[in-house]
């Protein structure tokens, strides 16, 4: 896919411009920056249903603005934010609505078509949802109904508009997992996301569309280290701080309370399970046995390690050990 | 589940049939002059038969019910159609004052054309109903443009109605009372009279547009979901649509031309369709469509000339009747819950 100075936007009035990017194939593209600034726009444009003001886009050797709906529908799946209502469409329906651009004149499904459309059910787990209308199911399962949909149309290129949206926090990360997979199988992804932590995690490289209507080309490592999300959603000093903590905190195994360094030569230290474990032990002040009435000894590594000891070294016990840490340093309350 | 509704399928269409069948026998055979089922028989195969029976059924009876079927169909699909095209339930040729317009060009021409040439043709009526049909389709596109709200939308189709209806009664009561008489007739919206030459048009009419609008039934499956969708899997959105408005200003200039305006089929049918079906898939309800407005309007003409016989009622008396609490009852289910 290559956008070559596209311009975008309605009824002349332009809302993205001078968009230059090519995009390989399995490539995941994400877009992110403010309501309103044109992520949509610049969506639909890719997808044809609004005609761009200036460029030009091309799908391989496919010339968007000149091309038909069908030839588009080949290549090309669509998640919009649009919500839908249809009547008397199950699950299953929706999901086979996908096949369109492949049956007959008839629309009649064949085995093939039956078997992409489980393929992609399966996919995005709502098998279980095949005959239960469409209108009765949650958001979120609408959402994922939907995406199943796009899947189902066994696209080169799928592009969705807050994918992400009305779903819950699992069905995020696991969506974005099915995408990488989908990607590593070649299919090229656009999408636009909310959620920065999944953008900088999942995406391979960022398209960041900024309110005055200019855009850039990044990697999510970029991004971070040229701290440019800041002026892309103008924050203020002390918010662009929390943003960080959050997306750095989210891309450290999904929790800001813990670490473990497996490349440590003394890993392991201590004599906690792994999924226990927690590097920040390392400065535990609690060696010094008066304190959690345990003993100590040193390993085949020559490793000082605890024995009996009254504060666990188990994550979740990390704020004890912390609140400890401050007494021995400043003192308990206004003693001393 | 797939199984469930195929079999659902075969029995309602079956159901259908047989209903047609039997709503053609007692077409036929009840009125005023009682026919038996083998007069019928033999009189339609050409075998022996009285002739006075034979020209009662082959030149009264059968047209009209062949009318019936033909219209009745035409009228369900040409509502379907509509809904489809405003994405609203209860869209319909007679609500939106289709009919309507389609009455008050037909009046025009009653009065000027045919008034000073003295001459009547069904070519000329069709014309006229078609043209008004598509005017007033027009109008109301325009403004379902602007205002994408349904109830904003039934309120202007209501008032384009009325302002057609006023128009008419101007021009009735401008003109000559000889002139008109065949209006009166035509708006109340009858079967009687119908010949079989009416019937030959009528069928290839709505014959041709009818499998048209099957040709189109894979674009309207995609339209379930809203225009990007349907963009998205390869429809040609503009051009469908104006092909679904044609069809079915087609379809109810048609009906509004042969037998005046006819209310309600074009709601109820479809909706009672959807219901029975369990589908909203165009291939499958489209054709049911068709034969349950065919039951319908068949059923309610027989009822409007036998009900208080020799009085004939007018056909959308009985259909407004029929029709009326059932989209009531559409409308209250709409709004309980089904809404989210």
């Amino acid at each position: 896919m290559k956008l070559d100075k596209v311009s975008a936007g309605y009824h002349k009035k332009i809302v993205v411009r001078d968009v230059n990017f090519e995009v390989s194939p399995g490539e995941i593209i994400g877009i992110i920056g403010p309501n309103g600034g044109g992520k949509s726009t610049l969506l639909k444009s890719i997808n044809g249903s609004l005609s761009l003001i200036g460029g030009s886009i091309f799908l391989d050797d496919l010339d968007v603005s000149g091309a038909s709906a069908k030839e588009i529908a080949g290549c090309m799946s669509v998640v919009t934010t649009e919500r839908v209502k249809p009547i008397l469409m199950t699950c299953r329906d929706v999901v086979s609505a996908g096949r369109i651009p492949f049956t007959n004149g008839f629309g009649t499904l064949k085995e093939e078509d039956n078997a992409r459309i489980d393929r992609a059910m399966e996919l995005m787990k709502i098998k279980e949802l095949s005959d239960i209308p469409y209108a009765d199911v949650s958001d979120g399962q609408k959402q994922r109904t939907l995406i199943a949909r796009a899947i189902a149309q066994d696209p080169k290129y799928l592009v969705m508009d807050e994918p992400t949206s009305y779903m819950d926090i699992r069905h995020r990360f696991e969506l974005m997992e099915l995408l990488k997979r989908l990607a590593k199988e070649g299919m090229t992804i656009v999408a636009s996301l909310h959620e920065l932590e999944l953008a900088l995690s999942y995406c391979d490289r960022l398209l960041l569309v900024y309110g005055d209507g200019h855009v850039q080309l990044k990697t999510p490592d970029e991004v971070l280290s040229e701290d440019l999300l800041k002026e892309l959603f103008d924050l203020s000093g002390d918010m662009y701080r929390k943003v960080l903590r959050s997306v750095r905190g989210e891309k450290e195994e999904g929790s800001t309370s813990f670490f473990v360094n497996r490349a440590c030569k003394s890993f392991p230290c201590h004599d906690v399970p792994e999924s226990e474990f927690n590097c920040m032990f390392c400065y535990c002040p609690l060696y010094d046995t008066e304190d959690c009435g345990g003993d100590y000894f040193y390993n085949d590594r020559n490793i000082k390690n605890c024995k009996n000891c009254g504060f666990p070294h188990f994550r979740d016990n990390y704020p004890k050990v912390i609140k400890k840490l401050k007494e021995k340093m400043y003192g308990s309350g206004s003693q001393e | 589940m797939d199984k469930v509704r195929s079999v659902r399928r075969v029995i309602v269409y079956l159901a259908l049939a047989v209903l047609i069948l039997a709503g053609l026998i007692m077409s036929i055979g009840i009125g005023n002059v009682h026919i038996g089922f083998d007069q019928i028989f033999s009189a339609l195969t050409g075998g022996a038969c009285d002739e006075k029976t034979r020209a009662i059924i082959m030149e009264i009876r059968l047209p009209r019910a062949l009318m019936t079927v033909i219209l009745g169909g035409g009228l369900a699909v040409s509502g379907f159609l509509l809904q489809t095209y405003f994405s609203n339930p209860i869209a319909g040729p007679y609500i939106l004052g289709i009919s309507s317009g389609a009455k008050m060009m037909v009046a025009l021409t009653l009065i000027f054309v045919v008034g000073s040439t003295g001459r009547t043709s069904s070519i000329l009526l069709i014309l006229a109903a078609f043209a008004g049909a598509i005017l007033t389709t027009g109008f109301i596109i325009i403004i379902s443009k602007a205002v994408r709200n349904m109830m904003v939308l039934l309120a202007a189709g209501i008032m384009v109605g009325y302002i057609c209806s006023a128009v008419t009664d101007f021009l009735i009561a401008f003109a000559d009372d000889s002139d008109i008489v065949n209006l009166h007739g035509w708006s109340q919206g009858s079967f009687s009279g119908i010949d079989m030459g009416s019937v030959k048009y009528a069928f290839v009419l709505v014959t041709v547009t009818f499998l048209l609008v099957m040709l189109l039934s894979k674009a309207l499956d995609a339209f379930r979901l809203g225009e990007s969708y349907a963009r998205s899997v390869g429809v040609n959105v503009r051009v469908t649509r104006s092909e679904v408005i044609l069809l079915s200003s087609i379809l109810s200039a048609c009906v509004t031309a042969f037998v005046g305006p006819v209310s309600f089929i074009g709601i109820a049918v479809p909706f009672l369709m959807r219901e029975i079906l369990k589908t909203s898939k165009p291939i499958v309800l489209l054709p049911a469509t068709f034969m349950a407005g065919s039951v319908f309007c068949m059923m309610s003409d027989l009822l409007a000339r036998t009900l208080f016989a020799p009085t004939e009622l007018n056909i959308s008396a009985v259909t407004s009747l029929f029709g009326a609490p059932i989209v009531i009852f559409m409308i209250i289910r709409r709004n309980s819950g089904n809404e989210a």
